[in-house]
């Protein structure tokens, strides 16, 4: 096995994280796993259906034989996932040819007494199919797999069952949603059909209970295999560290390359001169992560503080003096070799200042384009278009010098009104007031045959006039016997009261049927009749002074 | 690289990857919440049968509050998580990786008639099941997530009995973790896998076998910043 060829990212994740993982994984696969996946069920369940129906008589037998054969089904999404994992994704025919041999010895004890006991189908199936363990060394090997994440891979099966149910269940209420069937108003006859499909379903009906039953195992199985062959990746990541395997493996990689054997050489190891045979290529490819962390000082201080001090060279030129001065007996002049791994390094696209960047472009967008260069229509259209442009364009200023015309030509309608507003403005003059207060009719005065004038109103069919000034008589009579005059605005309540102020008025009976006989020809036209009239006069004659 | 990470990029240019969580630890996290809500819904209809047409009024609250208020008031008051998603180490957060609000959450739960179609979230679940994110109707709708939270206790540093060893070479940040993972795992792994993997460090610690082994576990230790 080559952890470097895994197409998953490793990383030691929790239990749940994993089944999400194998759920990715299966997703990545959906084709490839699920024609296989039909190719090999479909006929498995028409065959299974035939077999009970026709040589047992109980048609719901072979939902419970499909639900038997769930682990030899399983072997398809493992199948394809195991391969796909370290990226020899297998195809649908592959993995249909497979199923007749793969794993059909550790199929045995899964299809008779783990049937009934196991309950971490999931998680355990590849130990028995991926690693083909001996019998021996089985029971070791399952119950260290068990003991990291056997919790978890039980409680997926329990989810797994209960997905499974709840599919099952929907499939069949979409089917009702959306066949129009009125089960509450059904004819007696729809529903006696409906009683008996439900209680003693007939064959047919048992027959496609079986097949939603194997849609919703359809759906689910794969995932759940999915999700358990990713437990199953996750557990043995942390049981052997694949993780850090990959990330020494890098490291080791890294290390052989040449440009840093040569540091190393100088600085420890011995054995590593070697690798200096290592192709190039693999500089190129290590590039970025050294580029990085290629701290200068720090490499210097390998090199200076553990070589082997080096006599200064005798002739060295006069410029170098000064270095080697600097750092005197620790000074190691850079030979070919440096000189060459230097000028390597700087090779490298890290360090060389260019840089490659990659954007998206739209297929055949050349650079900037004009308009003309643009439009694929002919010259001759061109032309006609052109003719109508130069119409237009000429018409819009002919369509201007008709408005212009106009407009100096009703300059009599516009001008005045433009004075005027200009005048206002000058003398900022209010805008008159846009409510003004309606001035009510001057009252006549009352006359001195009061009796004469409310009988005359009264033959001239206007009673309320009548009611009206005989009530003002009243009020000025109070007025006279107040000495004073009553508040503008008094309501007859208020007149009322000043007429019971004044103690002993001997006209207040009288002034109060006339503001009574008022108030209900004002508010409720109701008028009197002659004989309560001429009673009324009568009354308001009573206290009259001479 | 196959992996279940979201990446989402900040404003400020930063990268966070989003761990989105899938159908069976969602439904897991579910069926507590639901079995807690059937508890709670239960226990006051014990206590209310007794108060008579008024009780059926309170309970008929209490129901309405347990089966809409309940998940929407968890998530946005306790940081996206309901009882069951905390079992579970699950969060609800806005697909920007933000924390969810009252509209999200809100539109979110309300969805779940939706998903809970054609029965017991048979539309939901499918939804899940294809989307790479795992996000059912509801999320989608709402423009949120479900994603593994970080685990809840940070581990300690290693308690290692190796003398440091500055490493020869400078080593990459991926590389140092590398080393230091190896002396956290060292532990559970058996002594040929260890002697196994420091093999293939040779260029590195110069060795092979036991000595390869303490050799990396000093190397861990310098890292992790002890000195001798």
């Amino acid at each position: 096995m080559k952890v470097e060829n895994l197409s998953i990212a490793l990383r030691p994740r929790t239990a749940w994280e994993a089944m999400d993982l194998g759920g990715a994984l299966t997703r990545r696969h959906a084709r490839t796993i699920w024609l296989a996946w039909f190719a090999l069920t479909l006929p498995a369940l028409v065959l299974a259906n035939a077999l009970c129906w026709f040589a047992f008589g109980e048609p719901w037998a072979a939902w419970l034989l499909m639900w038997w054969l769930k682990p030899a089904f399983d072997r398809v999404p493992l199948y394809v996932l195991s391969r796909a994992v370290f990226g020899e994704a297998p195809g649908v025919r592959e993995t249909l040819r497979a199923q007749w041999r793969w794993g059909m010895r550790a199929m045995l004890p899964w299809l008779f007494y783990r049937r009934f006991f196991s309950m971490n189908r999931a998680l355990v199936l590849p130990v028995d199919l991926l690693e083909g363990s001996l019998a021996a060394g089985r029971g070791a090997r399952v119950r260290v797999l068990v003991s990291g994440e056997g919790t978890q891979g039980i409680m997926l099966t329990i989810i797994a069952l209960h997905v499974e149910a709840m599919l099952a269940f929907s499939l069949v209420g979409l089917a009702l949603i959306l066949v129009p069937v009125p089960v509450q108003f059904m004819g007696d006859t729809a529903k006696a059909f409906w009683e008996t499909l439900v209680e003693t379903p007939p064959a047919w009906a048992q027959a496609l209970v079986n097949c939603v039953g194997w849609l919703a195992t359809s759906i689910i199985e794969p995932f759940y295999v999915g999700a358990g062959f990713g437990l199953y990746l996750n557990r043995r990541t942390h049981l052997e560290a694949w993780d850090i395997e990959l990330a020494f493996r890098r490291l080791a990689a890294r290390l052989a390359a040449p440009a840093l054997a040569v540091v190393l050489a100088l600085a420890c190891v011995p054995q590593a001169v070697h690798a200096d045979e290592a192709p190039a290529k693999e500089v190129a490819a290590q590039a970025d992560d050294e580029a990085d962390e290629a701290d200068d000082t720090n490499r210097l201080d390998h090199v200076g503080g553990r070589a082997k001090p080096a006599p200064v060279a005798q002739d060295a030129k006069a410029g170098e003096r000064p270095i080697a001065s600097i750092f005197g007996s620790t000074y190691v002049k850079g030979g070919d070799e440096f000189s060459r791994s230097v000028a390597k390094a700087y090779e490298e696209p890290a360090l060389s200042g260019k840089r490659t960047q990659r954007i998206w472009k739209p297929i055949g967008d050349d650079g900037p384009t004009t308009d003309r260069e643009r439009s694929s229509s002919p010259a001759w259209a061109r032309a006609i278009g052109g003719l109508f442009a130069i119409v237009a364009e000429y018409g819009l200023y002919v369509l201007l010098a008709v408005l212009v015309y106009f407009l100096v030509r009703a300059r009599h309608i516009w001008l005045p009104w433009l004075k005027a507003a200009g005048a206002i403005v000058r003398g900022s003059a209010l805008p008159p007031p846009l409510v003004t207060a309606i001035e009510a009719p001057p009252e006549p005065d009352i006359p001195d045959d009061l009796d004469g004038a409310v009988r005359a109103l009264w033959q001239r069919g206007e009673p309320r006039a009548a009611l009206a000034l005989l009530y003002r008589a009243g009020v000025q009579a109070l007025v006279e016997a107040r000495g004073e005059s009553l508040p503008p605005g008094a309501t007859e309540s208020e007149c009322l009261r000043a007429a019971r102020a004044l103690r002993g008025w001997p006209r207040l009976d009288g002034f109060v049927r006339v503001v009574a006989s008022w108030r209900a020809a004002a508010y409720a036209r109701r008028f009197p009749d002659a004989q309560q009239l001429d009673a009324l006069l009568a009354a308001f004659r009573a206290g009259k002074p001479a | 690289m196959l992996d279940t990470l979201t990446l989402v990029e900040t404003p400020e240019g930063i990268s966070l990857h989003l761990r989105s969580a899938g159908l069976m630890p969602r439904a897991a996290a579910w069926a507590i919440d639901f079995a807690i809500r059937l508890g709670i819904v239960w226990a006051t209809g014990v206590a209310i049968a007794l108060l008579g047409k008024t009780g059926m009024a309170i309970y008929l609250l209490v129901l309405f509050v347990v089966f809409w208020g309940y998940p929407v008031l968890f998530e946005v008051l306790r940081d996206g998580q309901t009882l069951g998603k905390r079992a579970l180490n699950l969060r609800v957060v806005a697909d920007s990786g933000a924390p969810v609000g009252w509209v999200a959450s809100i539109t979110r739960n309300l969805m779940r008639t939706v998903d809970m179609l054609p029965f017991c979230y048979g539309f939901g679940a499918v939804a899940s099941l294809v989307d790479p994110r795992s996000r059912r109707l509801g999320d989608m709708v709402a423009g949120t997530l479900v994603v593994h939270a970080e685990p809840r206790r940070a581990k300690g540093p290693p308690a290692l009995p190796a003398a440091p060893v500055q490493p020869p070479v400078v080593l990459a940040p991926a590389e140092r973790a590398a080393v230091v993972a190896f002396a956290e795992r060292a532990p559970l792994l058996t002594n040929e896998r260890q002697q196994e993997l420091a093999a293939l460090l040779q260029p590195l610690t110069g060795t092979y076998g036991n000595d390869a082994v303490q050799r990396l576990l000093g190397m861990a230790s310098a890292i992790l910043g002890r000195r001798s």
